[in-house]
């Protein structure tokens, strides 16, 4: 499958009066057109920091130092600010936890559907027939009525698929989610997470989902890519991943959530410790501190991504290997 | 050990014109050193139902019970009594902590105002102590909110609602707001605390599997009523009411197989305005299985096996000849209506 996106070495600092904070430190990782890359991480870790490089829509303060992000055969970082703004929108499109915020309370949903499609060249006539059939796409009933309404008369499962029109109304070649689902009822949820897959299969869309959830990832991600203090510490698809898990925080996170069936109900594992102060790493491995078979070696580098078959991850001990003796 | 009968909470709606029904007719019973967990969406009245419990509100009508005393309306200093008993442990302990106190100090001002022990040498060392119960160190003692973690806070708001040794916590959506692998630490402190220390818990949450994980009983509410109650694992892994069972076809779990293997059901719409509740049973919009005096008569909760009640007419009907279908209908992305307040 041909790469929409592929992102080299990508490393983003936040400035302070103090010096760069590292908030995404060489992460690496491609997006096949019309596949789910679920990337999964706890507050922190640098997953909406990364999507939003990716974007090109880091907040003030904030700066990617190096790699590359190439759409095509173009690296998005090499780009002036108005060229950028026309790949987004147009190729690259972005949905948000809150629609709420995504929208304009003073606008018709109809108006905000035809801006963007204006924005990015569509004559008036053709943005107004496009924005019936993108608000149809989404699944919501009598677009010309939803047209006219403004955000506030809408239910917040029906404002998210507005702000999905709004992103797919100009069929981008990756939409990138960051939590669109954790401010809605779980039936409702599961409605946005159907429509996205099926936006994702109908064109051959290339979709990055954020999440923290373990079960949303496996319901609609083929690839996942599991982030930790602005790491990478493991990538693979997401059925061997949750398989057989090689980076003790991938088993950490997937040991936590409690089983969904059976009679028994165990204590739930535990990863101990917190995670550490970006301004402040550890040397070695930044997971170490919390990592129950650490050794001398991974206290004196930090272990790059490796091959541990069939996924990778960044660890010098993998999980399968600790039943072996030192 | 804790009663509720009939309970019914009433609010004026936005606006002024007419009345919400949040909690509308709820009915259970809970044995000391059990837990019931109570599950729902957005506007099904889980909170509400908390707030009733611990007195935060006042009933509209209805009558909750602890240990044989009616405490419904109980005022002044038996009131005070009560919410000794009766204690509520928050979403956000962010927001329920005083961001100018430290957390020894705010430990302290709990038992300073309940009159807990006499004399500041026994409250400093009932402080450490309740540190110790919830797996803090006695260094943070000295540390104020914004100087933790979210799991620490959680921590810290759980020992307040300890320091007056209650025999109930209503726990509301205790866990929801800390990141997966926190969440685990403070779900095993609970459930450790519940049996070190007796406790009975209401565990309220919108998370069915962390509802599943330490419920004995679990309550399913939709709209203000109560629509199935049981056994945990009955409730969870076969549930009779078709609301319970599009949530539970709902949740996502975190097993690719199970996933995959999932016949794809999603139930249609969303969860109505409560200020204008659908007759009949509040489901029957959204229901797949919904028949013509659903939308009129408003089903009872009544056993339909031993300890296992549901309020669905089809449900009643059909245990007599078949079980409603498995897997819920529905394509599904189309059925919406627009919202009510349109």
């Amino acid at each position: 499958m041909s790469a929409v996106l592929e992102v080299a070495e990508l490393s983003t600092a936040i400035l302070t009066a103090t010096g760069a904070r590292p908030v995404v430190r060489g992460v690496s990782f491609a997006v096949a057109a019309g596949e789910t890359l679920a990337i999964v991480g706890e507050s922190g870790s640098g997953k909406t920091l990364t999507a939003l490089s990716v974007m090109g829509l880091l907040p003030d303060g904030a700066r990617v130092t190096g790699g590359s992000v190439r759409l095509g055969d173009r690296d998005l970082l090499g780009l002036g600010a108005r060229e950028r703004r026309a790949v987004r929108g147009a190729e690259l499109a972005m949905i948000y936890q809150d629609p709420t915020t995504a929208l304009n309370p003073l606008m018709r949903v109809g108006a905000q559907v035809r801006e963007t499609l204006r924005a990015h060249g569509r004559s008036a006539e053709a943005a107004r027939g496009r924005t019936l059939e993108a608000l149809d796409e989404v699944g919501l009933p009598n677009p010309e009525r939803i047209a006219r309404a403004f955000p506030h008369q809408l239910s917040g499962g029906m404002r998210q698929r507005v702000v999905i029109a709004i992103a797919v109304s100009t069929r981008p070649r990756l939409l990138i989610a960051d939590e669109p689902t954790t401010a809605l009822d779980v039936t409702v949820q599961q409605q946005i997470l159907a429509l996205v897959d099926r936006l994702r299969a109908d064109h051959g869309m290339g979709v990055i989902w954020i999440t923290h959830d373990l079960g949303v990832v496996a319901r609609i991600a083929q690839r996942t890519l599991v982030m930790y203090a602005g790491r990478a510490v493991e990538v693979g698809r997401t059925a061997d991943l949750y398989r057989a898990p090689q980076h003790p925080y991938t088993a950490g996170l997937l040991g936590s959530v409690p089983p969904a069936r059976g009679t028994q109900r165990p204590p739930l594992a535990q990863i101990g410790g917190q995670p550490p102060d970006p301004g402040a790493l550890p040397p070695g491995c930044p997971f170490r501190p919390r990592c129950p078979q650490a050794r001398d070696r991974c206290a004196a580098t930090e272990p790059p991504l490796l091959a541990r078959p069939p996924q990778q991850a960044a660890c010098w001990v993998p999980v399968p290997e600790w039943s072996r003796a030192c | 050990m804790l009663s509720v009968e009939h309970l019914v909470k009433d609010y004026r709606a936005a606006g002024g014109a007419g009345r919400v029904r949040a909690v509308d007719d709820v009915s259970f019973h809970l044995d000391a050193g059990s837990t019931l967990g109570i599950v729902g969406e957005s506007g099904c009245g889980k909170s509400t139902t908390a707030r009733l419990l611990v007195r935060l509100e006042e009933a509209s009508s209805g009558r909750i019970t602890l240990d044989g005393t009616d405490i419904t309306h109980l005022a002044g200093r038996r009131l005070r009594s009560v919410r000794r008993r009766v204690q509520l442990v928050f979403q956000d302990p962010y927001a329920s902590l005083n961001p100018r106190l430290t957390v020894g100090d705010a430990l302290l001002e709990v038992l300073t105002v309940h009159r807990v022990g006499t004399g500041t040498a026994m409250r400093r060392s009932r402080v450490a102590d309740l540190l110790d119960m919830v797996g803090l160190s006695l260094t943070l003692a000295g540390r104020y909110p914004h100087e933790m973690s979210g799991g620490q806070r959680q921590r810290v708001g759980i020992a307040r609602a300890l320091a007056v040794r209650p025999a109930v916590l209503v726990l509301d959506e205790p866990v929801s707001a800390l990141d997966v692998s926190v969440r685990a630490e403070v779900m095993n402190l609970l459930c450790r605390l519940r049996d070190e220390l007796g406790l009975t818990y209401v565990f309220i949450s919108h998370d069915l599997a962390m509802v599943r994980h330490i419920s004995d009983r679990i309550a399913v509410m939709y709209l203000g009523r109560l629509v199935e109650v049981g056994p945990w694992q009955a409730v969870s892994d076969a549930p009779l009411h078709p609301y319970t069972r599009a949530l539970q076809a709902a949740v996502p779990v975190a097993d690719p197989d199970a996933e995959a293997a999932r016949a794809v059901s999603v139930v249609i719409g969303e969860v109505p305005d409560a200020a204008a509740p659908p007759p009949g049973c509040r489901f029957h919009p959204r229901c797949p299985i919904a028949e013509p005096r659903c939308g009129e008569e408003v089903p009872a909760l009544v056993e339909q096996r031993t300890g296992h009640l549901a309020a669905c007419h089809l449900v009643t009907h059909e245990r007599r000849a078949t079980v409603p279908g498995d897997t819920l209908s529905g394509d599904t992305l189309s059925g919406d209506t627009v919202a009510a307040d349109q």
